[in-house]
């Protein structure tokens, strides 16, 4: 797809569910669908389930800033229960976009406005797809459901730069079914507001 | 200028920073790889020995116990008449100190890329640019990028710098840690035979090496006025690589469609009222900035150090001239001037000019903190309110109360 302003992403999960990894895939498939892209990971202390967050931009136009996500267009969260610690929706821009690993959306902070939304259950796809809780590339089908601003076509064209062998054809069936069983969950605000 | 990614010529791939080196060294053609793998190392090495595993990459690999070791024994091929490449980082090149002397002061031009980051204490593990701003005054040239991209090409013009027979210096190809080592972004993989091309003015049998047939001392001991010969065509060395470096990059946007600007990138610098000085990754924000502050008036342009050693004082100097105040960001400190260390060279090549111009020093993104794209808009707003003559400190700290 074609689009005339910078969009900013932001990844939000724990370590070991391959938030880091699945925003340079994300990078490479909008790369691939003609876009320019950067991604890069927040740098804190590497260690499985710490929280960490990863950052992307796209643009029709080369990416300059190396800065972290402050204000992003859509927030990706592989850990929904991150929200207790908080700050994860801050700067979410007014009706922005939601993609959430889970059944439902988490408690969505007052005064925040997300415009649209979807669910997918990518860790327990994970669990059946690859024998692991690494969410990351079913939620990224789900993201190209929900968003369309990536192809699924592209996750998929990608994926072997990033796997091989059983990883590659499990993490190809995690892409198609997030992307598949993604639901919409529509009116969050007003359904899921707390104070 | 709104296009589409280029998608014609090369090869476009998206990668981080480490595998944009690596591919760079992968098109070089080393002879030896010396490596010590372990923290602060980064994965470039990891995916040079991917590359090696998979038969892509022809060099011996030595894995040794210590940063010291690795450039030594990069140092030995080199001068043995090899290609030789090693990487490091933050306290590794600390740990490299006397080797990295020898091998500047031996002439042995091995290329070294540099993650950079802060040092501890405070412990630490984060980007900065102290690492390599401690060495500055080791000999080396050293050349600092701002996107994979750059890291990519400026290891193939590395290469070609280091190995001319007029030159003879080793080189740190230097990248902000994580900002750009971590960072995934487009990058377009030149073929092999252009970079072969490219690189056929230097190699083997090019420069005199090791060799029992016409036997050769590298590193002898010397005193007094021959140790002031070596250094004294040691400076002239680095002078001429500043020549060569803008020479080169001419030869190699003809060769790969990209030029980089030599010593230094210029961005709206032409009509522009101040100018900011800056080096690395956080100059993509800078641009971002100025385009904003243009947007509300504000005349500001850039001037990118590419080459910070030998530092490109003569055309820093022709780009300050006429302005009305320079601000420069740095990502380190210099204890001794209570300031940062690029600062310190741009205030001694004010005294070049003619007239005084208002200088103003931005110290920021130590140890990782974000330079946020609005820390960037205060600097350039803060610089001009100093060229309209209001006062303030010499230094700033940026995100400092």
């Amino acid at each position: 797809m074609s689009i005339d302003v910078q969009r900013e992403i932001r990844f939000h999960g724990r370590g070991g569910q391959g938030a880091a990894l699945a925003a340079e895939i994300l990078a490479a498939a909008l790369v691939r669908d003609g876009s320019f892209a950067a991604a890069f990971p927040m740098f804190g202390f590497e260690r499985r389930g710490a929280p960490v967050a990863a950052f992307l931009r796209f643009d029709s136009a080369p990416i300059r800033e190396r800065t972290q996500v402050y204000a992003p267009d859509c927030l990706i969260l592989l850990e929904p229960g991150l929200v207790r610690i908080g700050g994860i929706f801050d700067g979410l821009k007014p009706e922005g976009a939601l993609v959430v690993n889970g059944t439902t959306l988490p408690p969505i902070p007052a005064g925040v406005r997300v415009g649209l939304a979807g669910v997918v259950r990518a860790t327990a796809i994970a669990r059946e797809e690859l024998g692991r809780p690494a969410a990351n590339t079913a939620t990224l089908g789900a993201f190209a459901r929900i968003t369309r601003w990536v192809s699924r076509e592209a996750l998929l064209d990608v994926l072997p730069d990033y796997f091989e062998g059983e990883a590659l054809g499990g993490n190809r069936r995690a892409v198609e079914r997030g992307y598949r069983e993604a639901t919409l969950v529509t009116a969050p605000e007003t359904a899921h507001a707390v104070s | 200028m709104r296009t589409r990614a280029p998608r014609t010529d090369g090869n476009l791939r998206v990668m981080d920073g480490n595998k944009a080196a690596a591919w760079g060294v992968l098109l070089c053609r080393p002879d030896l790889l010396a490596s010590y793998p372990i923290s602060p190392q980064t994965p470039l090495l990891e995916q040079l020995y991917k590359f090696r595993a998979e038969g892509r990459l022809d060099a011996e690999t030595v894995e040794v116990e210590g940063e010291n070791s690795a450039l030594s024994a990069a140092v030995g091929a080199v001068a043995a008449g090899g290609r030789a490449f090693t990487a490091t980082s933050s306290m590794g090149l600390m740990f490299m100190y006397d080797a990295y002397l020898y091998a500047s002061g031996q002439r042995v031009p091995v290329v070294m890329t540099v993650a950079t980051r802060e040092q501890c204490a405070p412990h630490t593990v984060s980007s900065g640019q102290q690492d390599i701003m401690l060495v500055k005054e080791g000999g080396w040239i050293q050349l600092i990028t701002e996107s994979c991209q750059e890291i990519l090409d400026s290891i193939l013009v590395a290469y070609r710098l280091a190995e001319d027979p007029t030159i003879q210096l080793p080189i740190n190809v230097c990248y902000d840690g994580y900002y750009l080592s971590h960072l995934s972004e487009p990058v377009r993989v030149p073929t092999q035979e252009a970079v072969d091309r490219f690189l056929a003015a230097v190699g083997v049998g090019k420069r005199p090496v090791l060799s029992t047939d016409a036997p050769l001392s590298f590193g002898a001991f010397v005193l007094g006025e021959l140790y002031a010969e070596y250094r004294y065509k040691h400076c002239q060395a680095m002078q001429r690589a500043l020549d060569l470096v803008a020479a080169l990059d001419g030869e190699f946007e003809a060769a790969f469609g990209r030029p980089w600007g030599g010593s230094i990138e210029t961005y709206r610098a032409e009509d522009a009222e101040v100018l900011l000085v800056g080096t690395g990754s956080a100059c993509g924000t800078l641009k971002v900035a100025i385009d904003r502050m243009r947007a509300e008036g504000l005349a500001a342009g850039l001037a990118r150090i590419r080459m910070f050693r030998p530092f490109p004082r003569r055309r820093l100097a022709e780009l300050m001239r006429g302005r009305r105040a320079v601000g420069v960001l740095d990502r380190s400190v210099c204890f001794g001037w209570n300031a940062g260390h690029l600062y310190v060279d741009v205030r001694a090549t004010a005294a070049d000019l003619d007239a005084r111009i208002p200088l103003v020093n931005f110290v920021g993104g130590l140890a990782g903190a974000d330079l946020r794209r609005e820390l960037l808009e205060d600097a350039v707003r803060t610089t001009v309110a100093r060229g309209r003559g209001e006062p303030g400190p010499e230094v700033v700290w940026l995100g400092l109360g």
